[in-house]
C-alpha cells in the first residue's frame, strides 16, 4: 500500500519506538488538531503553527492569496466573521478549500416538525393527570392526527436530507447500534406506531385502550424530542450543539409546541375554554423556559472555542438578525407579552401560539446553521 | 496487493521495482467493493518545470491508458517525490481541449480560424521554404525560439547541422543576470548548492516552494535543516520559504548586493575568512583597484586594499539601503563565517532578474563563498558544470560560420544569452526579417514584457514570413501562428535530461510511455505519434524529418547528420540516437545495464534515470591529465597552456585543472569587465537598480544626488498615470503553476487562479484605506492594468507584488486557449500602437467530454500584467530587468477588473532609453564578445570578430 510518496506525511507504527514516525514524534515539537475533542488524533504536525492548524485562528478575506473563496460548496461554505474575538493578530489565511455546510433547511425543519409531533399529545396528558382537563375523544383524534402527520413529515425531512436517500433503508435494516441516527429512527417508528394505535383506539371508541396507551405514547414522544440532542452530540467538531442543556431544551420545545397546538385547537375538534386556560399558562411557562435556555446557551461561557464561535455567529454574526429579531423578540418576548397581557382572549392566545411556533422554527434554523458554519479544518 | 496490518508494515512510499510490471491497487472508485486494478509502471520525466523530476506512469492494463502519475523512486534527484505539478500531468494529457492534429490557419493571421492539415504538408511547406532560404544565403532568417527546452543538446546539434546561427531562447527574460554574476567568477554560469550537507543556507530565492529545481532542492534544504543547518532568506516578500527560515531579511528590491557586501566586510573585518583558499584560488594578483596594484605585493596588502575598497559597506549603510537590520546582517555574516566551507546559497532570479545590475547580487554572493572557502566543498557552493552531465551523440556537425545579429547584437557584447525580448524592436528598426520562425513551448505574447509589440511583429507577414508554434497546448502566441503543431507532453516524447540538483551527476530519460509499453508487448512503431493520442508528434522525430525534408537527397550536406549510425544512409530513429548515446557516452551505464542482463537503452527504458557519479567535489584540484601536461608550458600568471589553449594552473607547485576562466582561478578581479569598457565593475560592486528610490524621485522630477543618468534610465510617466510610486515585484512564482504551460490542468487551476496585488497595510492606508478585494489601477511606463488588492504584512512597505502566472486571455469565446484558465476578452487597437483589452467574461463552466469542466466553480483567471511592461534590457547582461516602477491608485468608476491599456509607441521609446546605456562592441581585437565567455550554440571562432563592414559607430 502506497502512502504519501512525497514523504510529507510519514506513516508508521507509533508503538514501535524504532519506527521513523515514532522517532519524529519523540524528537520534534509536534501538535495535533483539536485535541479538546477527545478523539486522541494520531496525525502529528511538526512545526505546526497554531494559526495554521486552528481553523478559527486566521482571518479570512473575501479572496485568498492566489484563488477565490469557493462558495460553490454545499451550503456556501464556512463563515468567517471579520470581528471574531478568536482571531490571532496578523494571522491571515492565504488559502483554504471550501468547507461544506452539509445540512440544508430540512434539518431545522425536521427539528421543528418533530417538536410539534412529539409534544402534541403531551400537554393535555399532563392536564388530565393534574385533573385540569377531562378526556375528549375528538381532541384525542385531532391531536393524534397532528402527532402522526408531523412525525411523518419529520421522517420525510430526515430522509430528504440524506445524500444517499436509498441508504435510509440500510439505517433501518442493518442498523449501527451506536448511531443515534439509527436509534432515533427506531424511536420515531415506535412513536408513530403508538400514536397510530392510540388514534385507532380513539376513532374506534375504546376510551380504556386510549387512556392506557396515552402515557406510554407521551413518554416515547419525549424520547423522540430529546434523542436529537444525542444525535447532535455525535457530530464531533460541532460544539455549539454539544451543550448539556440540549435534551432538556428539546423537551421544553416539545411542550411549547404541544401547548401552542392545544391553544390553536378549534372548539369543533376538541378545543375548549378549559383546554385554552391550561394551554395559555403552559405555553407561557415553556416559552419562558425556552427563552431562558436559549439565552443561557448563548450567554453561558462555552467550553470550547468552536462552541463560542458558533454562538457568536448566532448572536453577532450573519444569523444575528434572525436570532434576535425572529427567535427572541417576535417569536419569544412578543408572544410572552401577549399571553401575559391578553388574558383569556382566544385571539391573543392564537396569535401568541403562531408567533411562538414561528420563532421556534427560526431558532432551529439559526442553531443548525450557526453550528455547522464553524470552520473545522 | 497487501493486506492491512495494524503495525503499518504493509505501507510503503513507492512500489518496488520488481513489482512494476504488475502493480495491483484497489480501485478507489469501486469502494466499498474490493476491485483490483492492474497497472504497468513506466518511468518518464516531468515536463512542467525545468527540474526534470522522475515520473512513474501508471498504465491501466485493462484500458491501455495512463491512469495517474506518481514519483519515480529510482530517480536520483527527485527520489520518488514530486510537487503538485508532477501528478497534475494526468490532467494535461487528458485535457479535452488539447491539440491533437496539426492545424493550419484558414483566414488572416490572428483571425482565429484553423483547419486540420497533415504532417506531410507541414514538412513539405517548411522544408521547401527553409531550403530556399538556405540556397539564397538567408540563413539568419530561419529561427528556432524556445521557451521550455526540456532536453539537452539535440536542438543545437540540429541547427549546427543546418549551418545557421538560429537558436533563440527565453533566457534573457529568465536568468541571464545571475548567470553573468556566476560566470565572471568561475565560467560555470549556475550555482549548485549542496544543501543537504550545509551548516548554513542563505537563499535569495524561494526554493522551498518554487523556482529552478525547487523539488530536488527543497528536499535537501529540509534535510540540511533537520540535521541542524540554519536557514536565512533574503526576499522582500514573506514567501513560504521565508516563513520557514531562521532569519527573514526583507531587503528593499535591488539592494541585495549592498547587504551581501556588508556581510563580506564583516567576515573580512573580523579576519574570519579562509586566507589559504582566497590566496590559492582567486586571481588576486591581477587585482587593480583605487590605485592599488596587487602584482608583486603581499597577500596581506591585498586584504588591506580590499578592506579599504569595501569600507563604505558597513552594516549601517546596508541597513539604510535595504531596510535589513544591521544587527541581523552582522549576525548572519558571523554564522556564515562559522559554517565556513559548509555554507550553501542559492540565487537564480528574484534579485538578479528583477534589477538593473542584478548580476552584481550573484557576484557579491559568490564573494561570500570565496571568503569562506565554500566553493566545491561538501555543504558548499558547487558549479553546475560539476553536477550536470550532457552526453554527446554519435557525431556532431561543425560549429556554424555565421553570426546572427538579431540574437547577439553589438550593443550587448557581454549578454549571456540571446537578446530575445528585443526581437520585435529589432525588426521594427529594420535590423532583419524572419522567413521561418519556430516557437517551441514558447508564449512571448503573454509571458514576455511588451506582448503587444510581439503581436504587432507576429501579425506582420513582411517581418515574419512563416510561423509555426510547436506546443502541446494553445497559447496566446499560437493564435498568431500560421501552423500550430501539437507536440507531446512528458509521457509522449523522448528527451535526455540532466540538471544540477545535488552533489552528483545524473541523467534522466523522458520517454513516450504508451509507445514503450506497446513495444514491450511486441508491437513496432516507426514514429511516436502512432502510439500517442491523435497525431501528437515528438520534436526529435520532427527535426529529423524536417532536416530530411530540407535536404532530401543529401546534396546540401544536412541530411548526413540525421542518418543512422548503424544503418548507413538510412533515416535516424530515436532508438538509435539515444541507444548510441547510452552505449557510448555515459560512463558506467553499459556496465550497470550488463549487470542486469540489459542493453543500456533497455536499462534506461526500465529505470528512467541513471546516476553517473557522486565524485563531484573540488574538481578544480584535479591534476592536469598527463597527456595535457606533456608539451605544455607555464605562463607568467601560472596558467598551464598547451598549444595555446589553457589546460590548468599551477597551485602550490602542482599543475591542477582549476576553473575555465582566463586565469584558471576564481576571478575576484575581472579583467574582462575592465577590458570591455566597464572598469568600474571589475570587482564585485553594488550599484543602484532602476527602481531605486532615487530613480523613483527622479521620475517625479526630483532627481537627487543618488540618481546617476549614466547608469539609470529616467522613467517618463504617461500623461494619465497618477497615484503613489511603488516598486512592483512581478516575477514571484506560485508553487502550483508553471508560466502558461499549466493552463490546461484542472487540478492546478482549481488551486490557483488569481493574482491580486500584494500591498503592505501602511501603503494601503496611504492609498486611501484600501482593503483586500478593492480594485486598484496600476500604471506602468506604457499603460495600466486593473486588479484586486491583497493587503498583507508579508511584504516590505513601498513595494507591491503580483504573481506572474495568471491573467490568461482568449479572443474566441469557445476555444484556442483553455477555458478553465482564461478570460474571454475584447481586444481593440484604438489608435496606432494603442491597445485596449477588456474582459467580456471570466471563467465559466463548459461542456466537454470531461464532466469536470462543468464543475468549474472559479470565475477568475487573474489579470495579465506582463503585457503592460516595457522592455528593460540590462546594459551589460541584456537581461530583461523585470521589476517595474509603477504608480498605484484606487480604480475609477469606469475601470473594470482586468482592464488593460498599452501604448507600444511608449515601449519603443523606453527601449531606446535603455539601449542608450550600453557600451557596445567591439572589444579588444575587434571582438563581438569575449572568446572565453560561454555562448549557447557557439559559432566558430572566426565569427566572433566583427567584419569591418558591419561595425557600429
Amino acid at each position: 500500500m502506497i502512502v504519501c510518496p512525497e514523504h510529507a506525511i510519514i506513516a508508521g507504527d507509533l508503538n514501535d519506538p524504532t519506527s521513523e514516525a515514532a522517532q519524529l514524534v519523540a524528537r520534534e515539537p509536534v501538535r495535533v488538531r483539536k485535541p479538546e475533542q477527545g478523539t486522541q488524533p494520531k496525525l502529528y504536525y511538526i512545526d505546526g503553527d497554531e494559526s495554521a492548524i486552528v481553523p478559527t485562528a486566521a482571518r479570512h478575506e473575501s479572496i485568498y492569496m492566489w484563488s477565490q473563496r469557493n462558495a460553490a460548496v454545499l451550503g456556501g461554505g464556512a463563515l468567517y466573521p471579520p470581528d471574531s474575538p478568536l482571531l490571532q493578530e496578523n494571522a491571515l489565511a492565504a488559502y483554504d478549500v471550501g468547507h461544506a455546510r452539509p445540512w440544508g433547511w430540512q434539518v431545522p425543519a425536521y427539528c421543528w416538525t418533530k417538536s410539534i409531533g412529539s409534544g402534541a399529545l403531551a400537554v393535555p396528558a399532563i392536564a388530565m393527570l393534574l385533573g385540569r382537563l377531562p378526556g375528549d375523544r375528538m381532541r384525542d383524534i385531532a391531536l393524534a392526527s397532528v402527532a402522526l402527520v408531523f412525525t411523518a413529515l419529520t421522517t420525510v425531512l430526515l430522509v430528504w436530507d440524506l445524500d444517499h436517500k436509498e441508504r435510509f433503508l440500510r439505517v433501518v435494516f442493518t442498523p449501527q447500534s451506536k448511531s443515534w441516527l439509527a436509534r432515533g429512527a427506531f424511536i420515531l417508528i415506535t412513536y408513530s406506531g403508538l400514536c397510530g394505535v392510540f388514534w385507532l383506539a380513539a376513532v374506534a371508541g375504546f376510551p380504556f385502550a386510549a387512556s392506557v396507551l396515552l402515557w406510554p405514547t407521551v413518554l416515547v414522544g419525549f424520547c423522540g424530542a430529546a434523542y436529537t440532542a444525542f444525535l447532535f452530540g455525535q457530530c464531533e467538531g460541532r460544539d455549539l450543539w454539544q451543550t448539556p442543556l440540549l435534551p432538556a431544551h428539546l423537551i421544553v420545545q416539545a411542550l411549547l409546541c404541544g401547548s401552542a397546538v392545544l391553544a390553536l385547537l378549534p372548539d369543533s375538534i376538541g378545543g375548549s375554554t378549559q383546554a385554552l386556560s391550561f394551554a395559555v399558562p403552559t405555553l407561557a411557562i415553556s416559552l419562558g423556559l425556552h427563552l431562558l435556555m436559549l439565552l443561557g446557551e448563548v450567554a453561558m461561557p462555552h467550553t470550547t472555542d468552536n462552541a463560542r464561535y458558533g454562538a457568536r455567529l448566532m448572536t453577532h454574526g450573519p444569523f444575528a438578525r434572525a436570532f434576535w429579531g425572529g427567535a427572541v423578540v417576535v417569536g419569544g418576548i412578543v408572544p410572552l407579552l401577549l399571553l401575559l397581557l391578553g388574558g383569556p382572549s382566544r385571539i391573543a392566545a392564537g396569535a401568541a401560539s403562531l408567533l411562538a411556533l414561528a420563532g421556534l422554527l427560526i431558532f432551529e434554523w439559526c442553531f443548525v446553521m450557526a453550528g455547522q458554519s464553524v470552520p473545522n479544518s | 496487493m497487501t493486506d492491512f496490518k495494524r503495525d503499518g508494515s504493509h505501507l510503503s512510499y513507492c512500489p518496488p521495482v520488481e513489482k512494476w510490471d504488475d502493480w495491483v491497487e484497489l480501485d478507489a472508485g469501486a469502494w466499498p467493493r474490493r476491485v483490483e486494478k492492474h497497472y504497468q509502471l513506466v518511468p518518464t520525466i516531468c515536463f512542467n518545470c525545468e527540474s526534470g523530476c522522475g515520473l512513474l506512469a501508471y498504465v491501466d492494463k485493462e484500458t491501455g491508458e495512463v491512469a495517474k502519475f506518481e514519483g519515480n523512486p529510482m530517480h536520483p534527484a527527485s527520489r520518488g517525490r514530486l510537487c503538485a505539478k508532477g501528478p497534475a500531468t494526468i490532467t494535461q494529457i487528458h485535457d479535452p481541449d488539447r491539440i491533437l492534429y496539426p492545424m493550419k490557419r484558414s483566414g488572416p493571421r490572428g483571425g482565429g480560424k484553423w483547419t486540420r492539415t497533415s504532417w506531410d504538408e507541414v514538412l513539405e511547406t517548411f522544408g521547401g521554404r527553409i531550403r530556399k532560404a538556405f540556397q539564397e544565403n538567408r540563413g539568419e532568417e530561419v529561427m528556432y525560439h524556445v521557451g521550455r527546452p526540456g532536453h539537452d543538446f539535440i536542438m543545437e546539434r540540429t541547427l549546427q547541422a543546418w549551418g545557421i546561427d538560429g537558436h533563440n531562447s527565453h533566457t534573457n527574460v529568465c536568468s541571464s543576470s545571475a548567470r553573468l554574476g556566476y560566470l565572471l567568477w568561475h565560467y560555470a554560469d549556475r550555482p549548485s548548492p549542496d544543501h543537504a550537507n550545509a551548516r548554513f543556507i542563505l537563499l535569495l530565492s524561494a526554493h522551498l516552494e518554487s523556482g529552478h529545481y525547487f523539488n530536488p532542492h527543497a528536499q535537501r534544504i529540509i534535510e540540511g535543516k533537520m540535521a541542524g543547518a540554519k536557514l536565512a532568506v533574503m526576499d522582500p516578500r514573506l514567501s513560504n520559504t521565508a516563513s520557514m527560515a531562521d532569519y527573514w531579511m526583507p531587503s528593499y528590491p535591488g539592494t541585495e548586493a549592498a547587504v551581501l557586501l556588508a556581510m563580506a566586510m564583516v567576515i573580512l573585518g573580523e579576519n574570519r575568512f579562509d586566507a589559504a583558499f582566497v590566496k590559492n584560488w582567486t586571481n588576486w594578483e591581477e587585482l587593480e583597484v583605487d590605485g592599488f596594484r596587487a602584482q608583486g605585493q603581499s597577500f596581506g596588502a591585498l586584504i588591506e586594499a580590499l578592506k579599504r575598497h569595501y569600507a563604505k559597506f558597513t552594516p549601517e549603510f546596508a541597513e539604510k539601503e535595504s531596510g535589513v537590520k544591521a544587527e541581523i546582517i552582522v549576525k548572519t555574516a558571523r554564522e556564515i563565517a562559522t559554517a565556513g566551507s559548509r555554507f550553501a546559497s542559492h540565487l537564480w532570479r528574484g534579485s538578479s532578474s528583477g534589477n538593473l545590475g542584478g548580476w552584481q547580487s550573484a557576484r557579491a554572493l559568490m564573494l561570500l563563498h570565496v571568503l569562506t572557502g565554500s566553493v566545491g566543498t561538501p555543504g558548499g557552493h558547487n558549479l553546475n558544470a560539476w553536477n550536470k552531465f550532457v552526453p554527446r551523440p554519435y557525431k556532431n556537425p561543425p560549429p556554424q560560420k555565421r553570426w546572427n545579429e538579431l540574437l547577439y547584437p553589438q550593443e550587448w557584447p557581454l549578454c549571456v544569452h540571446e537578446m530575445s525580448p528585443l526581437l520585435p524592436h529589432f525588426l521594427k528598426e529594420g535590423r532583419g526579417r524572419i522567413e521561418a520562425y519556430f516557437t517551441r513551448v514558447f508564449n512571448p505574447v503573454w509571458t514576455y514584457p511588451d506582448g503587444f509589440s510581439w503581436i504587432e511583429m507576429l501579425r506582420d507577414e513582411e517581418r515574419v514570413g512563416l510561423h509555426a508554434a510547436l506546443t502541446p497546448t494553445w497559447s496566446e502566441t499560437a493564435w498568431f501562428a500560421d501552423y500550430v503543431l501539437p507536440m507531446g507532453f512528458s509521457s509522449e516524447r523522448h528527451d535526455l535530461m540532466s540538471q544540477e540538483s545535488y552533489a552528483g551527476k545524473w541523467i534522466g530519460f523522458r520517454q513516450p510511455v504508451l509507445r514503450v509499453l506497446q513495444e514491450r508487448e511486441g508491437k513496432k512503431f516507426d514514429y511516436t505519434y502512432q502510439a500517442n493520442p491523435g497525431e501528437v508528434w515528438e520534436e526529435d522525430e520532427f527535426w529529423i524529418n524536417l532536416s530530411w525534408a530540407i535536404d532530401p537527397d543529401g546534396s546540401m550536406g544536412i541530411r548526413q547528420w540525421f542518418e543512422s549510425p548503424y544503418r548507413p544512409g538510412q533515416k535516424l530513429t530515436v532508438d538509435e540516437y539515444y541507444g548510441w548515446i547510452f552505449e557510448n557516452s555515459v560512463p558506467g551505464l553499459p556496465a550497470a545495464a550488463a549487470k542486469e542482463g540489459l542493453k543500456p537503452l533497455e536499462y534506461m527504458r526500465k529505470y528512467g534515470a541513471y546516476e553517473v557519479t557522486t565524485d563531484v567535489y573540488r574538481l578544480n584540484e584535479k591534476p592536469v591529465a598527463p597527456a595535457d601536461l606533456s608539451g605544455s608550458n607555464v605562463e607568467a600568471n601560472c596558467v598551464v597552456k598547451k598549444d595555446g589553449k589553457a589546460v590548468g594552473v599551477m597551485v602550490d607547485g602542482e599543475a591542477v585543472v582549476g576553473y575555465n576562466t582566463p586565469s584558471r582561478k576564481l576571478e575576484l578581479f575581472s579583467k574582462t569587465m575592465a577590458d570591455w569598457k566597464w572598469p568600474e565593475f571589475a570587482l564585485p560592486e553594488y550599484y543602484r537598480s532602476h527602481i531605486h528610490r532615487s530613480a523613483q524621485a527622479a521620475s517625479l522630477g526630483k532627481p537627487g544626488e543618488d540618481f546617476n543618468p549614466q547608469y539609470m534610465p529616467l522613467v517618463e510617466w504617461p500623461k494619465d498615470a497618477n497615484g503613489e510610486v511603488f516598486t512592483l515585484l512581478p516575477i514571484f512564482r506560485l508553487p502550483h503553476l508553471i508560466h502558461t504551460r499549466s493552463g490546461n490542468s484542472k487540478f492546478l487551476y482549481e488551486i490557483a487562479h488569481k493574482n491580486p496585488l500584494w500591498l503592505n497595510p501602511e501603503d494601503a492606508k496611504t492609498l486611501g484605506d484600501i482593503r483586500t478585494g478593492d480594485l486598484l489601477k496600476v500604471h506602468t511606463e506604457i499603460g495600466f492594468f486593473v486588479l484586486h488588492a491583497w493587503v498583507t504584512e508579508g511584504l516590505a512597505p513601498g513595494v507591491v507584488a503580483c504573481s506572474h502566472h495568471m491573467g490568461r486571455w482568449r479572443l474566441n469565446k469557445e476555444d484556442h486557449v483553455e477555458r478553465m484558465s482564461s478570460a474571454w476578452v475584447d481586444l481593440q487597437e484604438v489608435g496606432k500602437g494603442q491597445w485596449k483589452m477588456r474582459q467580456l467574461s471570466g471563467v465559466e463552466p463548459y461542456e466537454t467530454t470531461d464532466p469536470d469542466t462543468q464543475r468549474v466553480w472559479w470565475s477568475d483567471a487573474g489579470v495579465h500584467q506582463n503585457i503592460t511592461f516595457p522592455v528593460h534590457p540590462d546594459p551589460i547582461t541584456g537581461m530583461h530587468c523585470w521589476h517595474q516602477m509603477v504608480r498605484v491608485e484606487r480604480a475609477g468608476v469606469s475601470d473594470r477588473y482586468g482592464d488593460i491599456f498599452v501604448d507600444t509607441n511608449l515601449s519603443f521609446a523606453v527601449y531606446q532609453r535603455w539601449k542608450a546605456l550600453t557600451r557596445p562592441a567591439p572589444g579588444p581585437g575587434g571582438l563581438r564578445r569575449p572568446l572565453w565567455i560561454p555562448r549557447v550554440h557557439r559559432p566558430e571562432e572566426a565569427a566572433f570578430y566583427i567584419p569591418s563592414s558591419t561595425k557600429k559607430a
